[in-house]
């Protein structure tokens, strides 16, 4: 069950995701993306089948937290977010964008 | 002053010529300590940064091992090693916490969390063979990892040169 801290945080990531001021990367996992704040704490994002997951380590790799979308649904527009800003899914559309405008000047 | 007349000073003045002197060895001895404490500090900091680079080191041999591994397609062998850099960097980050700054304490748990996914997908790997995407996934983890360890490792050497 989430809690208002539950809340607060995604709420808070979400801001500083959009916000560029946490950067996010892309694991070996498919559709995991990790960022770090402040050198002690490690966030994990993941989309799955089933549903999003943010998970919060320390820095001895305990887990502090694991919040799936069941438990709030935020967790998923966090994972979009997460997932744009890591793969740079702005920037590789308008570069296709871009292509397809040089298309009609043909 | 004539050495007769300094010899009759002494004499009658004699307790605080003894105080003085007392007060001159006290304050030299006190000196003196002072500096072999700061000496002994400095080489046991140059110590810890010297420990601190060969940890470095011995992170980013593992994942230059990775890399290897990787191309010959071990992935059990890929797995383990991922394991080592999790343990090794989970060192460094509490072995070295005061010399560490946050954005050296950040690259180093991004290096666990990338190195835990490699892990992960390697050990899978060693069951069922991986899929293209998931040895570029593997690959591309891998050189992020050997990236942010380099650097850390430039980072802590130029510390030491830099104090040296």
């Amino acid at each position: 069950m989430a809690t208002d801290k539950h809340i607060q945080l995604v709420e808070q990531l979400l801001d500083k995701t959009r916000k560029r001021i946490l950067s996010w990367e892309p694991t070996a996992r498919e559709d995991e993306f990790i960022s770090t704040l402040g050198g002690n704490v490690l966030f994990t994002v993941r989309g799955t089948n089933t549903g999003d997951v943010l998970v919060v380590r320390d820095e001895r790799d305990r887990v502090l937290l694991s919040i799936t979308t069941d438990e709030l649904s935020e967790i998923s527009r966090l994972y979009t977010e997460v997932r744009r800003q890591a793969l740079d899914v702005d920037e590789s559309l308008d570069g296709v964008l871009e292509q397809l405008t040089k298309l009609d000047k043909r | 002053m004539t050495w007769t007349a300094l010899a009759g000073l002494m004499a009658h003045r004699w307790g605080d010529f003894a105080s003085l002197l007392g007060l001159i060895v006290s304050a030299v001895t006190l000196f003196v300590a002072t500096k072999a404490r700061e000496a002994a500090e400095a080489t046991r900091a140059a110590a810890r940064r010297q420990n601190l680079m060969e940890a470095l080191q011995d992170a980013v041999r593992k994942s230059e091992q990775v890399g290897i591994f990787l191309s010959q397609q071990k992935w059990d062998i890929v797995g383990l090693r991922a394991q080592e850099i999790i343990a090794a960097t989970s060192l460094v980050l509490t072995r070295w916490s005061e010399e560490l700054s946050l954005d050296s304490k950040g690259i180093l748990l991004r290096c666990q969390g990338l190195s835990s996914s490699i892990s992960d997908v390697a050990l899978v790997a060693s069951s069922s063979a991986p899929t293209a995407r998931q040895v570029a996934r593997m690959a591309q983890a891998y050189g992020r990892i050997t990236q942010l360890l380099n650097a850390e490792l430039g980072e802590a050497l130029r510390g030491a040169e830099g104090s040296g």
